[in-house]
């Protein structure tokens, strides 16, 4: 049995705040239960286990984060007088991100990318996928998730590569199959491009996680909404959707994050042309470390971790009002 | 099988639900197929021309033939020559030693904080893990600022200090690292470990002969998913590597150069070719363990 789907061991916060207490006979000394420490591990120890984790988390990727901020109001560049003794700018590289069209237009680019190819596309794509298969034989599904981990796991580096050569101007291959001629994919659909790619990348998460989920469905509610003449679109409305809201709510949390700091669309279209496919992370990349502006990019990927917080917050709040029914 | 689920009525409702779910049965296989053979030109188009452009001589780098033709090995020689300056031989021992050296102490690390998290409730865990889960949202482009301010300082961006790649790696599949290891240290019963202590083993004795074996499959899953991700890792590396520590995502990407029509295609495929070849082979020997681990904290949440 997949460990994947035992309900045993939820980690998320239940929303009444105090873990459940483990099940099952207990032997343990009373106080020992009491405290929750099941295997008598104690608590110094318990933090010495825990402590090497949260440094390393905490110097190398919360730090920075927060050092983000600081940077974001120095006029700190890599070259000219930036790079001598950064000014204090105080909110001036907000103002002027706020009133950049290149930032307005790079903020809808990538709104379009996340709802097109994340929320939309995987999301629908992988979950049609795996209710699809969901009855096929083993080798079908084992070939299926061969397929789509591939798509995912490959350095992103070369599956750009791919694509180049799929989609390339003069000898592409998808010209030579569809027998077009000197139709520049990535230059005349820029978009449309990154979020076929991404969809390509990106489905195999949801369809796992999709298959995972639909494996919950008690069997015998959906022979009973069948026996109760429900059609195959109302049992998948009426039965499956409502049980697996949760697993959609932390797919699509998960997606959307993943493509919001997706960065690949850089490596196949160079956020060009003309800016048209310069979605935020290859925004920042551009002003923080091409255009040696460290102290603008910070201040933009500061916004960039600040829509992360908004969706995540959103998220936790869907979840929690849909908890009751869910339970 | 879904037919074993239905509760035994009469004989002749029987038969009939059997007509019904053969035909069906035989029509959703098929559905099933069809829909297989479409996915999969979809999903391999592109590392099937990959492969074909590797093997094909580089004066028909255009042919359009859709089967290989002019097979040569010439590419292949061509990605580890070092002549016109590619470092790729180099660099993919450089992937083998940062992808080692990441999910080694990532390992070592995260199977430590995962078990205090899974076996012991203490204030603030909720609070814990809800953080690791939150880092390892952070975008990777606006760590690279603040990263490359840090190592420039420390003096890390030059010269063989592979520690410049090993730690930003590390700090990024730690959280995940910790995750997927806490569910899967949760789900296993802490009995276990008690009769252990009863039969008179010490807690670390406890852990190390019992605990240990048992979890060695998510242990597995989560080094294979740790491993991956440091060997796919781009940006940072981009950033943060010199010629001489530089992995092979940076090389190859960097054969890509600037000039997409000069490129030489087919040195670049059969680079690619060499690069995917240890991904694909750790897809189809692991792929249970890879699905069980990516799902293991997305179907709990």
């Amino acid at each position: 049995m997949a460990p994947s789907t035992s309900p045993a061991a939820d980690l998320a916060p239940a929303p009444g705040g105090a873990p459940a207490p483990a099940p099952g006979p207990v032997a343990t000394t009373p106080r020992a239960r009491r405290d929750g420490d099941v295997v008598g591990l104690g608590r110094a120890r318990a933090v010495a286990f825990v402590a090497p984790a949260l440094v390393l988390v905490g110097v190398f990727l919360v730090f920075p984060a927060a050092w983000t901020l600081y940077l974001g109001l120095l006029d700190y560049s890599l070259t000219g007088s930036g790079a001598q003794a950064p000014v204090f700018v105080g909110l001036g590289n907000y103002t002027s991100a706020l009133s950049d069209p290149a930032f307005a237009k790079s903020l809808y680019l990538t709104l379009l990318f996340v709802g097109g190819s994340a929320v939309l596309g995987q999301n629908v794509l992988g979950f049609s996928l795996a209710w699809y298969f969901r009855a096929a034989q083993r080798p079908v599904r084992a070939t299926l998730s061969v397929l789509v981990l591939l798509a995912w796991i490959l350095p992103g580096s070369v599956v750009a590569f791919l694509w180049q050569a799929l989609l390339d101007r003069r000898n592409g291959t998808l010209n030579a199959l569809i027998g077009t001629t000197d139709m520049a994919w990535a230059l005349d659909h820029p978009m449309a491009v990154i979020i076929v790619f991404n969809i390509w990348r990106g489905t195999a998460f949801s369809m796992l996680l999709y298959t995972a989920a639909l494996s919950t469905v008690p069997r015998s509610h959906l022979e009973v909404a069948r026996m109760a003449g429900a059609t195959r679109w109302q049992q998948l409305r009426d039965v499956v959707l409502p049980t697996v809201k949760r697993h959609i709510l932390t797919n699509t949390l998960l997606i959307t994050l993943w493509t919001f700091n997706d960065f690949s669309p850089y490596l196949l279209t160079g956020g060009g042309p003309n800016r048209e496919s310069e979605v935020l992370p290859v925004y920042i990349y551009k002003e923080a470390i091409i255009g040696g502006h460290l102290g603008y990019g910070s201040a933009i990927s500061l916004l960039l971790l600040l829509a992360n917080l908004v969706i995540a917050v959103v998220y936790v709040r869907l979840l929690r009002t849909r908890e009751p029914e869910a339970a | 099988m879904s037919t074993q689920a239905l509760p035994a009525t009469t004989a002749a409702a029987n038969t009939e639900t059997h007509q019904y779910r053969h035909k069906s049965q035989r029509w959703q296989n098929a559905r099933g197929y069809l829909g297989l053979a479409l996915l999969i030109i979809w999903g391999l188009a592109p590392f099937y021309w990959m492969v074909v452009t590797a093997f094909r001589d580089v004066d028909y780098t255009f042919d359009t033939t859709p089967w290989p033709t002019h097979v040569t090995m010439q590419n292949f020689q061509a990605a580890f020559s070092t002549s016109t300056g590619n470092h790729f031989g180099r660099a993919l021992v450089n992937s083998v030693i940062i992808g080692i050296s990441t999910t080694t102490i990532a390992m070592l690390v995260g199977v430590f904080a995962a078990y205090a998290l899974a076996r012991l409730d203490f204030p603030g865990k909720f609070l814990i893990l809800g953080a690791i889960l939150g880092a390892s949202m952070f975008p990777g482009v606006a760590l690279v600022s603040p990263l490359f301010q840090l190592f420039s300082n420390i003096g890390w961006l030059n010269g063989a200090n592979y520690q410049a790649l090993i730690i930003p790696n590390i700090s990024f599949v730690l959280p995940l690292t910790v995750y997927t290891l806490t569910a899967f240290f949760s789900e296993m019963p802490w009995e276990l470990e008690e009769s252990a202590r009863m039969d008179g083993c010490t807690q670390g004795q406890a852990f190390r002969k019992i605990m240990l074996p048992l979890a060695a499959p998510g242990l597995f899953t989560t080094a294979i998913l740790a491993f991956i991700s440091s060997w796919n890792e781009y940006l940072l590396s981009q950033q943060f590597s010199t010629n001489i520590t530089q992995p092979v995502t940076v090389a190859i990407a960097q054969f890509t150069g600037a000039l997409p029509r000069q490129e030489p295609y087919t040195t670049v495929m059969a680079a690619g070719t060499i690069v995917t070849v240890p991904l694909i082979i750790m897809v189809l020997l692991f792929q249970r363990a890879i699905v069980s681990g990516l799902t293991a904290g997305g179907v709990k949440g």
